[in-house]
């Protein structure tokens, strides 16, 4: 069965602006950090 | 599929073993990898690496559904290397259609690097950087030897010359062999940025044997 491949999105920083703190990125401020969203995908 | 003819034609997959590019079996339904965490360098030998989400205990992802494996900030850059942390062993389903030893809807668990495979062992610092340890031989004594079976680093690397023997190994100079390549750097900016690891199944279930197996997948990342 072929699967269609996931080839990703962009995330904008804003959208995950609560993700900071959760996840402990303290050390980038919201002005300097860039999120990056990795992907699996299989076929 | 779009997608699909698009990958074929810029030829992205890159063999984990050269068999996986010969064999033609069924393929599963279901392929999962456990999986710890990423790492990103903007070092080609994968120096410096930052780890991204990483999370002690893995997460099984079905690779076949897509999944979103991690997202997490790192600085703004270009990364020449990618790192994904996993264990070494795959379990999957079958599909309709397999033979042999294998059976449409059963699970099976299998080893990715097992005796002959060596790896690059690690350890994550407190600021979340890799600290590289030395080359060690997996002690899993067969392709079913699951309770052995290392965790380890799958290295993508723009220098990479690795043809999927020592994909589990650092590359570095006079040892670009290792890794796999990574055709084009990640590059992050202030918009964000996504990745995405392939892992190709197609065909490499192998019911012929005594047992059913699945021949090593293919990993690209794009």
């Amino acid at each position: 069965m072929k699967r269609n491949l996931n080839l990703g999105f962009f995330v904008l920083v804003t959208a995950f602006g609560g993700f900071l703190a959760v996840s402990g990125c303290g050390s980038y401020s919201s002005g300097t950090a860039n999120f990056t969203t990795f992907y699996g995908a299989g076929r | 599929m779009k997608f699909y003819k698009n990958y074929q034609i810029l030829a992205l997959f890159i063999a984990l073993s050269a068999s996986s590019y010969s064999y033609a079996g069924t393929n599963p339904s279901i392929a999962q990898l456990k999986i710890y965490g990423v790492g990103v360098a903007n070092n080609a030998d994968c120096s410096n690496a930052t780890i991204v989400g990483l999370n002690s205990t893995g997460t099984t992802f079905d690779m076949l559904m897509n999944p979103t494996i991690v997202r997490g900030s790192v600085a703004a850059g270009t990364y020449n290397c990618i790192i994904l942390i996993m264990d070494a062993t795959v379990t999957f389903t079958p599909a309709t259609g397999a033979t042999g030893s294998c059976t449409a809807g059963t699970s099976y668990g299998r080893v990715l690097c097992q005796t002959g495979c060596s790896y690059t062992a690690y350890t994550v610092d407190a600021n979340n950087l890799a600290v590289y340890g030395g080359s060690t031989p997996s002690t899993a004594a067969s392709s079913a030897d699951l309770a052995n079976a290392p965790k380890v680093m799958l290295f993508l690397s723009t220098s990479s010359v690795g043809n999927g023997m020592n994909a589990f190994l650092k590359p570095g100079t006079g040892v670009w062999s290792n890794g796999l390549p990574l055709l084009a750097p990640l590059t992050v900016s202030a918009t964000g940025s996504t990745g995405t690891f392939v892992t190709n199944f197609d065909g490499q279930v192998n019911g012929n044997g005594g047992t059913c197996d699945l021949i090593q997948p293919s990993f690209t990342f794009r």
